[in-house]
């Protein structure tokens, strides 16, 4: 006489069918985390760029304040809202404090606080404000 | 009468085996494709870099390139190589760190192969980072 011993094929195709279950949902996550990940990204990336795109400024005026400061004045033109994030007065950096909102076609300033103009003759300044997203607009002035 | 012994693993560990080996290669084959091998599923975004402003300074005392990167990206971006010209730049690599909207002043001094920056001549500068973020851009005095 034989004897067959083991688990009854019903059993078996149970154990079988939940090990593949349970794989195929661990795939299913990891898939889907990463798949997801890479569309956030693709879509802040495809935003960024558009709204970089979108992003249109100008420098207006340049003017010497009562302290002897000096004050950008400049527009929005483009579609979509930025802050002016960054001066450059002859390349030195001058960050902005508290930048604001730069709403459509609403004339804004800045005055670099740490940059005090020279006095006498006039200087020809290289000025470039940069906003959050990288765009940048210049403008050479006589101070 | 001949008795025949038949001995073996039985089908159900056989098939269990089979599983195993099969989810095991389906995994290696699934992490090299993805290039997730070291980093299984882990972020891999991109960053993104731009230059605000440059200024090359190429006087008799002092020869270098300053300028300002900026992180438009959403990763963490950090300086690996840099070159100029197409030609990597030799010596030290100047450690360049920048979290997300950071703006850092990058001073490169020396041109290609120990080299000084000279007047009156365009430089293609490349930056490449850890994440293989790259920013070219041109200097010129």
């Amino acid at each position: 006489m034989k004897a067959r011993k083991g688990v009854s094929e019903i059993i078996s195709s149970l154990i079988v069918l939940m090990i593949v279950s349970v794989m195929g949902v661990m795939l299913y996550e990891i898939t889907l985390d990463s798949l997801s990940t890479q569309q956030s990204d693709l879509l802040f990336e495809v935003n960024r760029e558009i709204n970089t795109a979108m992003e249109r400024f100008k420098i207006v005026s340049i003017t010497r304040t009562s302290q002897d400061q000096m004050n950008v004045t400049y527009i929005n033109y483009g579609d979509v809202e930025f802050k002016i994030t960054d001066i450059y007065i002859e390349n030195v950096r001058y960050q902005v404090e508290n930048p604001v909102e730069a709403r459509k076609f609403v004339l804004n300033s800045i005055i670099p606080e740490d940059f005090i103009l020279g006095s006498g003759e006039e200087i020809l300044y290289n000025v470039k404000i940069v906003s959050e997203r990288g765009v940048s607009n210049e403008l050479q002035v006589l101070l | 009468m001949i008795e025949t012994k038949r001995r073996g693993i039985s089908t159900f560990i056989a098939t269990l085996l089979l599983m195993v080996l099969a989810v095991s290669a389906g995994v290696v084959i699934y992490a090299y494709t993805m290039g997730y091998l070291g980093n299984f599923g882990g972020p891999q975004t991109m960053g993104a870099i731009s230059v605000d402003t440059y200024s090359l300074d190429v006087t008799a005392s002092a020869s270098k390139c300053d300028a300002y990167i900026r992180n438009i990206g959403k990763a963490q971006f950090e300086l690996q190589s840099i070159y100029i010209d197409g030609k990597a730049v030799t010596g030290t690599v100047p450690t360049l760190v920048l979290k997300e909207g950071e703006v850092k002043l990058l001073s490169i001094t020396e041109a290609i192969k120990g080299t000084a920056f000279v007047g009156s001549t365009t430089y293609e500068i490349k930056l490449i980072g850890k994440d293989n973020t790259q920013l070219s851009f041109q200097v010129k005095k």
